[in-house]
């Protein structure tokens, strides 16, 4: 067998692994927030893109990011700025895969994404958008650090990891009414805003940049087998501090 | 996109005629989504939802609730997401509340908490004689209500309330990371809870002639440390 379709074969392993994981996690009790980020390592791991995000839209129409393959600042920047223009915007709007090969030529299209995608180190860009019978309701962003996009071969594969994203969003088990999709979105909404007050709270009592307090919120999560949702209700209630999981000031 | 949902929820809020703000955002609530009553309950400590403002078709659902200490409002509060209940006649999820409500007439009931994140304050409640879905439209003007209710409460809550209602409410100013990590930073800084810290940096903004996101911005790039508001 020659190199290429060693590769090939174990690329294809790999990728059915990841789809047994995501699967097995769906039917036990998960965290949506750390589930989304999971997926979006996954992309990253099995080589799709160098990064990878997923924006949800809000009551009020806005896209708002809900995870990603790393809580870098700038990364979630390049993120925040697609509630305005950018891939994923016109994904979200128009329903349809957004593909951009090289962002060089970006820069009519989308004036402040594009330099600031290049400016990251990224030379591509594909959206694809998460639906559900018809209703978008967000998308999932891939970067890559090179000109050309993904593969075509690629990109069934990432629009599938897309709508696993998606089923994962709808089948939160703590919602013990909310059978609505709304209900269910909703809660992803504001399991990200209640993340991003406990990283503050973090920060600030520790001293820690953003994604530090992130890590450390995550790690606590893990290594107390909670989920990560509840740990930063805590954060945010006073009841855990930087201290109690730290150990040091 | 959707900002013309928000602005038009401010319209019908100013528009009403009179009754303190919570009030006219009932009235305008139970207007817009072609309810019967609307009723706002904040989180009074011990697991109790006060009713703050009704209109008078939401009194009955409102003191029923108070009354027996469950019902929509209660259970949105608590899960933090809608609750829809289109027929009570088809509910049985409150044994005591649910025949009591069908009792008084009431046919539909839509419960949306107060909440933003880990922030949960109470709940709006939209009341209805007749059973039936709320509507794609309605559910949306709902949440913004909901919404809009928070961002009230929480100024209301602060030393310096503003005067302007659309002081209470960022039209032109997306919710973005760093406003919730500003709340968390100022938060600590100040000893006060994530929630007023939000109306606090929304104050200085205000007072600044600054918007919320660069006001945040600031507070997480410790280029500016916000003192209580004065």
């Amino acid at each position: 067998m020659d190199q290429a379709s060693d590769i090939a074969a174990v690329r294809e392993r790999r990728l059915v692994e990841a789809f047994v994981d995501l699967a097995d996690t769906l039917v036990e009790d998960f965290d949506v927030v750390e589930f989304l980020s999971s997926l979006t390592e996954q992309v990253v791991a099995l080589e799709f893109a160098s990064e990878a995000g997923i924006l949800l839209a809000d009551e009020a129409g806005d896209l708002q990011f809900l995870a990603a393959s790393h809580e870098r600042t700038h990364l979630l920047e390049l993120f925040q700025v697609q509630n305005q223009e950018g891939p994923c915007q016109d994904c979200f709007t128009t329903g349809a895969p957004v593909e951009v090969v090289d962002l060089e030529d970006t820069h009519a299209r989308w004036p402040h994404f594009t330099p600031k995608a290049l400016s990251t180190g990224f030379r591509s860009v594909q959206a694809v958008p998460m639906r559900l019978r018809g209703t978008v309701l967000g998308a999932m962003n891939l970067f890559l650090t090179y000109p050309g996009g993904l593969p075509s071969t690629d990109q069934a594969v990432v629009q599938a990891m897309a709508d696993v994203a998606t089923i994962g969003l709808l089948q939160q088990r703590e919602l013990h009414r909310a059978h609505t999709v709304e209900g269910q979105l909703q809660h992803a909404l504001h399991s990200r805003i209640s993340l991003e007050q406990a990283k503050g709270i973090l920060s600030e009592q520790a001293n820690l940049p953003m994604g530090a307090a992130f890590e450390l919120l995550r790690s606590h999560a893990r290594s107390h087998n909670l989920k990560l949702s509840d740990v930063a209700r805590s954060v945010v209630d006073g009841a855990l501090a930087a201290t109690d999981m730290t150990g040091r000031r | 996109m959707q900002q013309r949902r928000i602005a038009r929820v401010l319209e019908a809020v100013a528009a009403q005629a009179d009754g303190s703000v919570p009030e006219r955002l009932c009235a305008a609530a139970a207007q817009s989504t072609e309810s019967f009553g609307a009723g706002l309950t904040l989180d009074a400590g011990n697991g109790l939802l006060q009713t703050v403002a009704t209109t008078t078709g939401g009194q009955d659902g409102e003191r029923l609730q108070s009354d027996l200490g469950e019902g929509p409002a209660y259970t949105a509060h608590r899960i933090g997401t809608p609750v829809l209940v289109p027929d009570l006649t088809l509910d049985a999820s409150w044994p005591a509340f649910g025949p009591a409500a069908v009792e008084c007439g009431l046919g539909a009931i839509f419960a949306f908490p107060l909440r933003r994140g880990s922030v949960r304050l109470g709940a709006l409640a939209l009341y209805r004689e007749a059973a039936g879905e709320l509507g794609d439209e309605h559910h949306a003007d709902a949440l913004v209500y909901a919404r809009f209710a928070l961002d009230l409460f929480l100024a209301l809550q602060s030393e310096n309330p503003p005067e302007e209602l659309d002081q209470l409410f960022d039209v032109g100013s997306s919710s973005t990371a760093e406003i919730h990590q500003a709340s968390g930073i100022v938060s600590v800084q100040l000893g006060i809870t994530v929630g007023s810290a939000l109306a606090v940096l929304r104050a200085h903004a205000y007072a600044e002639g600054r918007s919320l996101r660069g006001v945040a911005l600031d507070v997480v790039a410790r280029r500016l440390r916000v003192d209580h508001d004065r």
